[in-house]
């Protein structure tokens, strides 16, 4: 079994075997990646409830056969797309904007205003996800 | 063949199955409950999917390109276009064709940057927080509802319908915000209303009412005849007397002592007994307005002046807020060219000036506010005795919606004096209102000060302005004119009840019908000054005659320094800039400390300091009792000065809820006059206190407490850190406002800075055939908290730098730094430019 980050039982670093294992160059998941967050940018921009997400998020859910990794995968795209939209947005003031929200919550920082945006499209996408990964299984 | 026990194929899937779905329900339980979660409101926090949503939420950026007005914008109702120029300070510009439509496109500009700010105040004086903050706002709601503000308010606007001028104002002022308020989506709504999740309502003339009442409250609720009744029941007459004169001569009343007085009034019958009342409640420490509320206000004639032409000052002082309280704009129509600041919410200019005249602020504190003791006849309350006969108190119920709960009524109570405030039974939140109590307030009837303030905006010379002012009833005020011919005058205005001497300074018998306000003072009698030999009028909240005039007025005039510092500059030079005047509202100096200092450096035994004390001392040696933000000096005589006081009041007044305690001039008149004076040794010891040694132990207290908390080394101590000055947002939201700002100033010198409260608009108005004027004040244009143009005039107002307003002379007229232009038309733009 040769570990995800690419060292053999030995210790020795096998770049082939790593670049071969890991998701980051994987053609499809990446293609994945890019429909999950054009329908999640979609629904942020259209004018419809926010929770709407869970659909794109559910599909993308199907494709999965890990709970695990069907949540992490989402909650990582559907959070970076939330996250980086504020970040666009925050940058037209000079980045008063996110030091304000964040101060309204007591959080001190910008940065962590971004990441409660988008922790929470990560976390309920990520959910919705594990719920499109959940039906394929009892499906299956 | 099966064995014994073992599961069939089918009840081996089942099972196993059934489990699969159930755990496959927990996802599906978990995202329901997700979204619910984020899409609730839980306590004062908003829906954080809804607040925190990157496209409609809290992260719309600020429309600080002013993007959103572009070209012409369509507004049904208006009659013809309506021109909109920003400055670079963002400071709009309208040009109409006639009133009407001025204050339409004002209301829709104004609405724009301070929707929420408008709304907010309309709801406190409605008592109608709790609908948004829920139970924790619901004794400030009580406070309010009971004080009678929603129902002066309604009575206020009922007065102001039958008047065509204001009337018309404040029905095209709110087309205006309406007409904005539509625009409104979820996306553009202003940041306050996402983060605590509500949407604004349409905006009416009451609400424009109640905004002008609660600017009343402000201005006009200060009374200490509770605690000053209290101080009564400790003391002998004798030792009353002496602490708390009833007139109490100052250097410099507003009108100069030389005044003499023609008339002779007669003054109501005084009570057959005097009256003493039995108080003995306690209150929390709920903020009242603020006692500092005031300003600063002087005009020179043209004798005085480079310019040959009349120049008016105006700082007006208020608690430090961000939004501002204060919104520059300039209006012009055929019918007027005015500019200056508004008060979001209300149309016209408030603090300004046109082409021939400008007037200027500062309040009045004349006493309007009484309260009457009353003897019920039984334990039910619903009648009270006056003049010998039971009198009915009549009742009436008032819902006050509370969100996330159920309405709570509250029982209002009246009498013919005005409201009972506050049950027995309940606690006040506000420390001088007495329980049980009647109160009258004249802030309570209804005028129409509006228009007072519609006609100064539109006036073309001195006799207009005078005109003018005399509608001012609530909040009563000390207004200056000049125009630009020439003509100064100062005026304390306002609607006067009719006293006997010491009426209304005390709590009243509520029985005896000579407590009773007995009419008004006549407006001919009212303190006033008109173009006085001496070439200047100045007022600073201080009292606004010498003991000479003839009626009494009572109230808690304010501490006379900045009024002594303001007439010694303007009689200590012959002629002034419009510059001069600017340099003169950065005045840092205070007369208190000039006048105490070397009093306290003679009576401190220096031979008894330690090393460090003797450096702290030193400071003084080449002080020049200014408060600038990077001296020591002012640091150490404030903390002494500080300690003194309450070393020397403590024993008497234990705190100043409670109790009146002396202020600054009345201590710092004792140390002068009295030095020997009993009131110097505490009560608590055996030994005899004197001056002296309260002097040398407040010092030694002083540096001691300023070594732990600011610097060990006295050379490193500053102003700046020691008091900096604090805006926190309009509504108290945290994270929304700005601290530590640095500033100069003292609460009594003319650049009246304190921690938070101060001056929040700074004028001066240089008369001429065009008016030049120059402004500014802490905040900014934008109520967007993102904004650039939220706080960029805080560092200017921080160095007393005024900016140079620009006053058109009509749309075509050059505007530097111009950041937009466009035009308001009515229904499908057939206006033409």
């Amino acid at each position: 079994m040769i570990p995800l980050n690419g060292h053999e039982p030995n210790g020795r670093f096998q770049i082939q075997r790593f670049l071969k294992k890991t998701p980051l160059i994987d053609l499809r998941l990446w293609l994945f990646r890019i429909a999950l967050s054009a329908g999640i940018a979609a629904c942020a921009y259209a004018n419809i409830p926010w929770w709407t997400l869970i659909l794109p998020s559910f599909i993308g859910g199907l494709g999965f056969t890990s709970a695990r990794r069907s949540f992490l995968q989402v909650f990582s795209v559907a959070g970076l797309v939330w996250m980086t939209l504020a970040i666009f947005q925050d940058t037209q003031t000079g980045g008063r904007l996110g030091s304000r929200i964040a101060e309204v919550f007591y959080l001190h920082f910008g940065v962590l205003a971004y990441l409660l945006t988008g922790v929470i499209a990560g976390v309920t996408a990520g959910t919705a996800a594990w719920c499109g990964q959940t039906v394929r299984r009892l499906v299956s | 063949m099966k064995e014994q026990g073992q599961p069939t194929r089918l009840n081996l899937r089942w099972p196993r199955f059934l489990a699969e779905v159930g755990l496959g329900a927990l996802p599906f339980s978990l995202l329901l409950l997700l979204v619910i979660l984020l899409n609730r409101q839980n306590g004062v926090l908003p829906p954080l999917s809804l607040f925190l949503h990157p496209i409609r939420g809290a992260w719309v950026p600020p429309d600080d390109q002013l993007k959103s007005f572009s070209g012409r914008i369509s507004l049904p109702g208006l009659r013809d276009k309506v021109m909109v120029r920003f400055d670079s300070d963002r400071v709009p510009h309208l040009f109409a064709e006639n009133d009407d439509d001025l204050y339409f496109a004002q209301g829709y500009i104004v609405a724009s940057d301070r929707l929420w700010q408008m709304e907010f105040i309309a709801r406190v004086a409605a008592g109608r927080l709790s609908e948004i903050f829920g139970p924790r706002a619901l004794e400030f709601d009580k406070m309010f509802v009971r004080l009678g503000l929603p129902e002066a308010a309604t009575e206020t606007a009922e007065l102001v319908s039958h008047d065509q001028m204001a009337q018309s104002a404040l029905v095209a002022y709110a087309k205006g915000v309406n007409a904005f308020v539509a625009t409104l989506d979820e996306k553009t709504l202003p940041f306050e209303y996402k983060l605590l999740n509500y949407r604004p309502e349409r905006w009416d003339p009451v609400k424009s009412a109640l905004l002008l009442k609660f600017m009343a409250y402000n201005l006009s609720f200060f009374n200490r005849d509770l605690q000053l009744s209290r101080n009564q029941a400790r003391l002998s007459d004798q030792d009353f007397a002496e602490l708390f004169p009833l007139d109490l001569d100052i250097p410099e009343p507003i009108i100069p002592r030389e005044t003499a007085w023609n008339f002779h009034p007669v003054p109501p019958p005084t009570p057959a007994e005097p009256f003493r009342v039995q108080v003995d409640h306690l209150f929390p420490t709920m903020p009242m307005p603020n006692p500092s509320n005031g300003s600063n206000n002087w005009a020179i004639a043209g004798k005085k002046s480079t310019t040959g032409r009349p120049i008016v000052s105006n700082d007006v002082h208020l608690d430090y807020a961000i939004p501002s309280h204060w919104y520059q704009m300039q209006l012009v129509s055929p019918q007027q060219n005015v500019a200056g600041a508004t008060l979001p919410g209300a149309p016209g200019i408030i603090l300004g000036w046109n082409r021939n005249v400008a007037w200027a602020v500062t309040n009045a504190g004349t006493d309007i506010v009484d309260w009457f003791d009353l003897r019920f006849r039984d334990q039910q309350r619903h009648e009270y005795l006056h003049a010998g006969q039971w009198r009915p108190v009549i009742s009436r119920d008032h819902q006050i919606q509370v969100r996330g709960q159920k309405p709570v009524t509250v029982t209002l109570q009246k009498t013919h004096f005005g409201p009972i405030v506050y049950d027995e039974k309940e606690t006040p939140v506000n420390p001088v209102i007495p329980k049980g109590l009647a109160m009258r307030w004249g802030a309570l009837n209804a005028g129409n000060e509006l228009k007072a303030f519609l006609l100064l905006n539109h006036a073309k010379n001195f006799a207009e302005c005078r005109t003018a002012v005399e509608g001012i009833d609530t909040p009563a005020q000390n207004i200056i004119c000049a125009d630009a011919l020439g003509d100064i005058g100062i005026f304390h205005e306002g609607l006067f009840p009719m006293r006997w001497r010491g009426q209304g300074r005390l709590i009243a018998n509520g029985a005896d019908p000579a407590f009773d306000w007995q009419g008004w003072i006549p407006r001919s009698e009212l303190p006033l000054s008109v173009n006085p030999s001496r070439g200047f009028v100045s007022s600073a909240n201080q009292a606004p005659t010498d003991t000479t005039y003839p009626h009494y007025l009572g109230g808690q005039f304010e501490v006379p320094y900045r009024g002594m510092r303001i007439n010694e500059i303007l009689a200590g030079k012959n002629r002034f800039s419009p510059q001069d005047m600017v340099e003169m509202q950065g005045d840092s100096l205070l007369i208190l400390a000039r006048d105490l200092l070397p009093i306290f450096l003679q009576r401190i035994d220096k031979t008894k300091l330690s090393e460090v004390e003797t450096e702290a001392v030193a400071l003084f040696e080449k002080w020049d009792f200014k408060f600038e933000k990077e001296l020591a000096a002012p640091v150490l005589f404030e903390e002494w000065f500080k300690r003194l006081r309450i070393s020397v009041w403590s024993d008497q007044f234990p705190d100043d809820k409670n109790f009146y305690v002396p202020r600054a001039f009345e201590t710092a008149r004792l140390i002068q006059k009295n030095p020997d004076s009993k009131w110097f040794d505490r009560l608590e010891t055996d030994e005899r206190e004197t001056l002296n040694d309260l002097l040398q132990k407040s010092l030694q207290e002083a540096i001691k407490h300023l070594r732990k908390t600011l610097a060990s080394r006295p050379g490193d101590w500053k102003w700046r850190t020691y008091q900096p000055a604090t805006f926190p947002h309009f509504g108290r939201i945290p994270g929304l406002g700005v601290e530590k700002v640095r500033a100069r100033g003292h609460a009594f010198s003319i650049f009246a800075n304190q921690k938070k409260h101060g001056p929040v608009w700074k004028s001066v108005v240089a008369l001429g055939p065009e008016p030049e004027a120059w402004a500014i004040y802490p905040g900014g244009q934008s109520g967007h908290p993102a904004s650039r143009y939220y706080d960029n005039f805080l560092a200017d107002w921080a160095e007393n730098r005024l900016h140079r307003v620009q006053y058109l002379k009509d749309a075509k007229s050059p505007l530097k730094g111009e950041i937009k232009q466009f035009y308001f038309t009515g229904a499908g733009g057939v206006a033409t430019e």
